[in-house]
């Protein structure tokens, strides 16, 4: 499998909420934030939870949030951010303003 | 005035709690109301109904004064600001209602809270009802059953009493339990808590116990590549499963052996009778050797 993103590609989180075993949080689910690196491709966790294979393997991202996007009132500093790895099938891409 | 000092006035409340609005009764000229509560407070949302959600809010502060503002505060604390609220208090059988509103991602949530006071005595009773509504535009999107999907908006609510003990002078715990409907399982397990309060960290190290020490033993080998009879995966799920409750009140290695138990046993790898039969000879050789 390909990958689909590149460092630097603005996404928004699948704001989904499927049962069963998922390794988005929920807090991040729907929200923007921008790819800062390619970790790996590894067998779906989603679906070894439950005994199959996992395969093909999917690439997995580090994406970076602002605080302030990810929660409502957020005292820290503007510049706070949060940084968390996300399997692309969680992924959309977001289409650039302008 | 009966057992309870009602001593705060509306204009304090407006300035300690600017979200909350405080009336009075019109035919009544009381402005001054007040529960005096010197303790330690502890807020606990857990639902009482089998796969419910579970919520759990702790406060360890030691209030000069706990109104009965404060448990608004605690709510607005778990929920955020309500976009409506307003309360309302009576005096002679002193009576407090509120009614406040949160709209969520989502969900809709209500809260009308009663308070009576027994003439005299120093304890309040508290009735509080949550109604939840599910206004998720896509509810189609979550994968419910068929006759669900079809169901845009669903509501339930939950009615709970609980005790005021008031002008305790030990910490006394206050408990609160809200049954949320069923839907609201559908927008995150019950595990995935990341943002919810939790409380202070106690950072202090601590020693692992030998039968802890076994389980993360254990582990190890299920998940090896000689053996390879469960992968990380699984085990995590099967935490998750255990669910509110369970999951709550389990320490770290007890959520550990029964995520990996319920494993085994859904594979095939153990049978229930097999593995109640050795619980049953363990127990037994312990008995046998405290005697």
């Amino acid at each position: 499998m390909s990958a689909r993103f590149i460092v630097g590609d603005r996404v928004r989180v699948r704001q989904a909420y499927p049962p069963g075993h998922v390794r988005t949080p929920y807090y991040v689910r729907g929200k923007e934030g921008v790819v800062s690196r390619m970790i790996a491709e590894h067998p779906n966790p989603e679906e070894r939870a439950y005994g199959r294979d996992g395969l093909p393997p999917v690439p997995v991202y580090r994406v970076l949030f602002r605080q302030n996007d990810l929660w409502q009132d957020y005292q820290g500093p503007e510049g706070d951010t949060t940084e968390l790895d996300i399997q692309e099938h969680w992924l959309w891409p977001l289409e650039e303003d302008g | 005035m009966g057992g309870i000092h009602l001593g705060i006035s509306a204009e304090e409340a407006g300035r300690g709690y600017p979200s909350m609005r405080l009336e009075t009764a019109p035919y009544r000229r009381q402005t001054s109301y007040f529960l005096y509560h010197d303790c330690q407070c502890q807020v606990s949302f857990r639902s009482p109904v089998r796969g419910g959600r579970a919520f759990l809010v702790k406060s360890e502060n030691t209030y000069p004064k706990v109104s009965y503002l404060e448990l608004l505060t605690e709510l607005s604390g778990k929920y955020g600001k309500p976009v409506e609220s307003g309360c309302r208090a009576e005096d002679e059988i002193i009576a407090i209602q509120c009614t406040l509103r949160w709209e969520m991602k989502g969900l809709l949530i209500k809260a009308l809270i009663r308070t009576a006071a027994a003439e005299g005595g120093l304890v309040a009773e508290t009735l509080l009802a949550v109604t939840v509504t599910d206004i998720r535009p896509d509810s189609a999107f979550i994968g419910l059953k068929e006759k669900k999907i079809r169901k845009k908006t669903s509501s339930a609510g939950a009615q709970i009493k609980l005790t005021w003990i008031l002008l305790s002078e030990r910490p006394i715990r206050v408990s609160i339990f809200i049954s949320l409907n069923k839907e609201d399982l559908f927008l995150h397990r019950h595990h995935d808590m990341g943002g919810l309060d939790a409380g202070p960290v106690d950072p202090a190290e601590h020693d692992y116990t030998p039968w802890e020490k076994r389980v993360d033993a254990i582990s190890r080998l299920l998940v090896g590549k000689e053996r390879r009879l469960i992968t990380l995966d699984e085990h995590r799920r099967a935490m998750e499963d255990l669910g509110p409750g369970a999951y709550d009140e389990l320490s770290y290695y007890e959520r550990w052996i029964s995520g990996i138990t319920n494993i085994l046993i859904e594979k095939g790898i153990i049978s229930v009778e097999e593995l109640g039969g050795k619980m049953e000879s363990v127990k037994a050789r312990w008995q046998e050797a405290r005697k």
